[in-house]
């Protein structure tokens, strides 16, 4: 059970969250994370700026999007959003701080994608970035047991690589000048965080991996 | 020469070969699914953890089916093929970012018989010839499983550097192994030409001499 702060000006309260069907409680204060809905694409569009590349938000070929408000729009309406891929992180005063997202979840070989997405880098030393990652781990390894998460950041990112640090994530290596923005050539770099249980998804036929 | 030792300042016998590499056609098609139905092409040639062997697949048939060659592609798919032999194998140019100036390859020899030998090397490193000099790349990139050890020593030698090992990242034969992550720049390469002159007898420039010769004497 949660409660939303009254976005008028009514005082913080302390929230819970209660995501009953993942088998989460997340006790938080000043915090409220919620599924990213449609109506969030004006926000979201903003990490988008030419001048501030995001590794995560990069596609397939590593190549920086432009997506308009009305294409955002529509991804957040696509089923896989509407399963709770993307989430919005509100402070307690109901401003959006940023975004958690879990993507790519590969079954078989039980791991997926991770990302925290502030609006601003600074956003990163509020309580609900924190909590969103917490949130967003406790969903991959708890309610999917997946054995790690994975996410990749941006020789330029370095307070975001330092979040995911502080979350656990280990480097698995950089790839050297992957990426042209901003007039030059940026490193990529690979960052993992392992379930501490072990994974208990299922990866072959009639046989369950602890791999770590 | 194997077995020789050469004496100092004397240069090795330049390389020849009978292979050579070329456009996959519509006509490779039906070589090209036999060698996919291989469970080698399954084990083996699906390293990139971003799209699923369904995918790739889709992708191949998707390509050779294409009438006229797009001036930016996002994929390049070249035959190894042998004037002795007939076609080899295929090299998989992926995930083309002409943004980024880089690209994944992925070298798969269906003729098992030529995968530990020269060939293999042969056809990495005029694939590599074409990224950097035809298609003006910056980079290259290749995801292979750790226990494709021929395959990551052959790219190695190449100049490409590991860097990233990504540990239970893939499953086969219902286990996880590790994926390793190799790049290479066209620094690098060009170290790698400079240092390996034996090279020069097989280069893309000489085999396609060498081509036209051989279209010269058959007309």
């Amino acid at each position: 059970m949660y409660q939303r702060r009254n976005a008028q000006g009514v005082p913080a309260l302390s929230v819970y969250l209660n995501f009953v069907e993942w088998g989460l409680v997340i006790e938080q204060t000043d915090t409220y994370i919620r599924t990213t809905d449609p109506d969030d694409a004006t926000t979201l569009v903003q990490l988008y700026a030419w001048s501030d590349v995001r590794c995560a938000l990069l596609d397939q070929k590593r190549e920086p999007m432009m997506p308009t408000v009305d294409e955002l729009r529509e991804i957040l309406a696509s089923p896989e959003a509407a399963k709770g891929a993307f989430h919005t992180l509100e402070d307690g005063t109901g401003q959006i701080r940023g975004f958690c997202c879990l993507r790519g979840l590969s079954q078989d070989t039980s791991f997926c994608e991770v990302s925290i997405l502030p609006l601003a880098e600074a956003n990163l030393e509020l309580p609900c970035m924190d909590a969103g990652m917490k949130f967003i781990l406790k969903r991959a390894f708890a309610h999917h047991g997946l054995q790690k998460v994975m996410t990749h950041v941006l020789d330029k990112e370095t307070r975001v690589r330092a979040f995911y640090l502080e979350h656990g994530f280990r480097s698995a290596g950089t790839q050297r000048e992957a990426l042209y923005a901003n007039g030059k050539y940026h490193d990529i770099e690979a960052l993992i965080c392992w379930n501490p249980q072990g994974a208990r998804r299922v990866i072959a036929e009639g046989s369950e991996s602890h791999a770590n | 020469m194997p077995g020789v030792l050469l004496q100092k300042g004397q240069k090795a016998m330049p390389i020849k070969s009978e292979s050579f590499i070329r456009r996959a056609e519509r006509d490779d098609l039906d070589v090209i699914v036999e060698w996919m139905e291989d469970e080698d092409f399954q084990r083996f040639l699906y390293g990139d953890p971003a799209r699923s062997p369904k995918q790739i697949r889709e992708q191949i048939v998707g390509m050779l089916g294409r009438s006229v060659g797009h001036t930016m592609p996002g994929g390049i798919y070249l035959m190894v093929d042998s004037h002795k032999d007939g076609p080899l194998g295929l090299v998989l140019l992926q995930n083309i970012s002409w943004r980024n100036r880089n690209c994944s390859l992925d070298v798969y020899l269906g003729k098992k018989e030529f995968r530990e030998g020269f060939v293999a090397g042969l056809a990495t490193f005029r694939a590599l010839e074409y990224c950097f000099d035809e298609l003006n790349l910056h980079r290259v990139s290749a995801y292979i499983y750790a226990f494709n050890r021929p395959s990551w020593r052959t790219f190695e030698m190449t100049g490409a550097v590991r860097e990233l090992e990504l540990e239970n990242h893939v499953l086969r034969d219902g286990a996880l192994h590790a994926i390793y992550g190799y790049g290479l720049l066209r620094s690098e390469f060009e170290q790698f030409r400079k240092k390996f002159t034996r090279m020069e007898g097989v280069t893309l420039k000489s085999m396609i001499a060498d081509l036209v010769v051989r279209e010269g004497a058959e007309t």
